[in-house]
């Protein structure tokens, strides 16, 4: 035992020296190397994943909330809405929540420029009925308005429009009917089937069509802005007020078909969702937190980044690995000689071994401290407060702590062999030998 | 006088794909504790290769050892490091310091692998320091030391952990000659006073003739 801690004693008394007075830009160029090899593991996958969280914090935020309220599938509207808002009342760990009634619709600008059916500017798609108030303190849709206002509460002749219904703003507008010189002002005429719309993101526009035949009402509304999200679900709807869409649609119960809660900071969704489920409401509705109810799409594309992150990760790793090794190996050689005089004069294997492990160590904690407080303090600070803008979604770091402690961890198991493996190689080669600079 | 080295009948022999040659042909050499032997000859006799075998350094391809009356010939090698680390000392022809380490941290090296706290290791280092003349040299890198302070350091670390034998490999070769009569001094002072058994490898006859007795080498063989 005595040895040992002689050893490491030694080892350690050797490594700082040989890291301290070695040439300080061979130090830095090292620990750059280093730097940039874990920043490269953490960032990569970090960005990759990013890119599907920035579009699902895009879904939790502007739409489905933390929980999310749906009509079942066999239902128009959720069953007993105005007892599962009481049980919503009921608690305090809710932030916000809003209700939305959904129907299919055609809307129609310049009706009264056309002179035959193929000229007419229409779009089919959907429209909500909401509370602009609770819906913008849920969803803040109002900060997605890209022209005009978000509507006003009693504002009977209001209506937002969503940017994917406008030949101006679609990436889709030779392929699809689209309206065309609507801005805010432009009167619209809103056509909605009194049947209302079971709402299914995969839907196709043909689809929507066939649902606005029959036993429609047609209202002219007044635009009041425009509504632009990267979640395409914002923004191909259309926004009236509730009141106004339950005349249209001759409904007079309270029964919506969606319900989007905001729990407050923290807490957990299922303190909502375990309730409402265990007091049958499922049986009405179907009750989804934001991860659970998150569109197959992004799922998939999620387990798809998330392979490639590992892949890459991996890559990195073994990079890390690899450079850490030639690193150790060189600088072994180097002093090939200088470790045959330490084994002359008394100084065990192990302790010159452990030496380099130390000088590893050092070159990936220091490395690796540098990428951290970099992504910590500047680069994940900055990108949540700056996102990366696509047309896809809103581009975020994903650096969880625990995630990154984890790959810290690896890459400091990883630095042990790596500075060993080529310590040993060097060390245990005859003492003489290297003493006098010959080859075994 | 006790017995310190014993050397019986060892031979070394060097292969290169089929070629074989024979540097050591069965030497038998012993030394007593407290002696200072000069071990001299040409160039190619075989000195070095006869004190590396003595030395553990290396292994004989025949023959037998014995340090201080026990066998070492099936030691292991951490075996043999530490009989170096506690029982031998070492200076080689071109100093052989740790580059990194100051002239005290280089000569801190014995004791810290010994296990002596580092208080301790640092104290004894200097009074050795002052012992070769370079205590103002203490925290100096090797790169900053003349040649002649560089083997004195290297003498120091040799000596600090009070070996029975020190081994010296051409000590003055690269020396010049005040440097070289320094470090003469040291070793005559160390075996005089101290009582430390010497072997010492050199092709000088000034200073072979320091020694209390000088082998001569010949093809490897012992011829004097």
């Amino acid at each position: 035992m005595k040895q040992f801690v002689n050893t490491i004693r030694l080892g350690f008394f050797l490594a700082i020296r040989q890291v301290t007075r070695t040439s300080k830009w061979t130090t830095g160029l090292i620990v750059f190397i280093m730097m940039l090899t874990f920043f490269n593991l953490v960032a990569t996958s970090g960005f990759l994943v990013g890119i599907v969280e920035g579009a699902s914090r895009g879904f939790k935020e502007q739409w489905t909330g933390d929980l999310m309220v749906t009509n079942r599938n066999e239902n128009t509207y959720i069953e007993h809405t105005s007892e599962i808002e009481s049980v919503l009342s009921s608690f305090p760990q809710i932030e916000s929540y809003t209700k939305r009634i959904t129907a299919g619709v055609k809307i129609e600008a310049n009706w009264w420029e056309k002179r035959k059916e193929e000229d007419a500017n229409t779009v089919s798609n959907q429209i909500a009925g909401i509370d602009p108030v609770t819906e913008d303190a849920t969803t803040h849709l109002s900060k997605q308005i890209v022209e005009g206002e978000w509507l006003k509460p009693g504002d009977a002749r209001g209506i937002v429009i969503g940017s994917a219904y406008l030949k101006k703003y679609s990436r889709v507008a030779d392929l699809v009917s689209l309206l065309e010189d609507v801005k805010p002002g432009t009167t619209v005429r809103v056509t909605v089937s009194s049947g209302g719309s079971n709402f299914n993101p995969e839907q196709e526009f043909a689809e929507k069509q066939e649902e606005t035949s029959s036993k429609s009402v047609t209202q002219d509304f007044i635009v009041r802005g425009i509504v632009d999200s990267k979640v395409q679900f914002v923004s191909s709807r259309a926004y009236i007020l509730d009141s106004e869409l339950k005349k249209m649609l001759g409904k007079s119960d309270g029964d919506v078909s969606e319900i989007s809660i905001v729990m407050k900071e923290g807490i957990d969704p299922y303190i909502v969702k375990t309730p409402l489920m265990n007091n049958g409401f499922g049986e009405y509705a179907k009750i989804n937190t934001a991860d659970e109810g998150a569109p197959e799409f992004l799922v998939n594309i999620k387990l798809f980044f998330s392979i490639i992150g590992t892949i890459l990760g991996s890559v990195s790793v073994v990079v890390a690995l690899i450079t850490i090794f030639i690193i150790i190996y060189i600088n072994a050689l180097t002093r090939r000689r200088q470790i045959g005089i330490m084994k002359g004069i008394g100084v065990t294997e192990f302790a010159v071994e452990f030496s380099y492990i130390c000088q590893a160590l050092f070159y990936v904690v220091v490395g690796s401290g540098i990428a951290l407080v970099i992504i910590f303090a500047v680069l994940k600070p900055y990108l949540d407060a700056n996102p990366i803008d696509t047309p896809f979604a809103t581009i975020v770091l994903v650096a969880e702590p625990a995630n990154v402690a984890f790959k810290f961890l690896l890459v400091v198991i990883v630095s042990l062999f790596a500075g060993y493996l080529p310590a040993r190689l060097i060390v245990k080669k005859n003492t003489l030998n290297a003493i006098l600079g010959r080859n075994d | 006088m006790k017995t310190i080295i014993e050397v019986k009948g060892i031979t070394k022999s060097f292969t290169d794909g089929l070629v074989v040659t024979q540097v050591l042909k069965g030497i038998d050499f012993a030394a007593h504790e407290g002696e200072f032997i000069a071990i001299m000859g040409r160039s190619g006799a075989g000195k070095s290769t006869l004190l590396y075998q003595m030395s553990l350094l290396d292994n004989p391809t025949s023959g037998s050892i014995k340090l201080n009356g026990h066998p070492v010939d099936n030691l292991t090698n951490s075996e043999k490091t530490q009989y170096r680390l506690n029982e031998l000392g070492y200076v080689f022809q071109d100093y052989s310091l740790l580059p990194e380490l100051t002239a005290l941290e280089n000569i801190m090296v014995p004791l810290l692998m010994q296990g002596v706290n580092i208080q301790n290791t640092k104290k004894r280092a200097m009074d050795v320091l002052v012992g070769v003349g370079l205590d103002h040299r203490s925290g100096n890198l090797p790169s900053e030391l003349s040649g002649g302070e560089q083997q004195r350091v290297s003498v120091a670390r040799a000596i600090i952990h009070k070996p029975k034998i020190l081994f010296a490999d051409e000590p003055t070769a690269n020396l010049d000659s005040f440097s070289s009569r320094q470090v003469m001094d040291i070793f005559k002072k160390l075996n005089k006073e101290e009582g430390l058994t010497i072997i010492m490898v050199t092709h000088e006859e000034e200073y072979g003739r320091i020694a209390d007795r000088i082998v001569r080498l010949s093809d490897g063989q012992i011829v004097k």
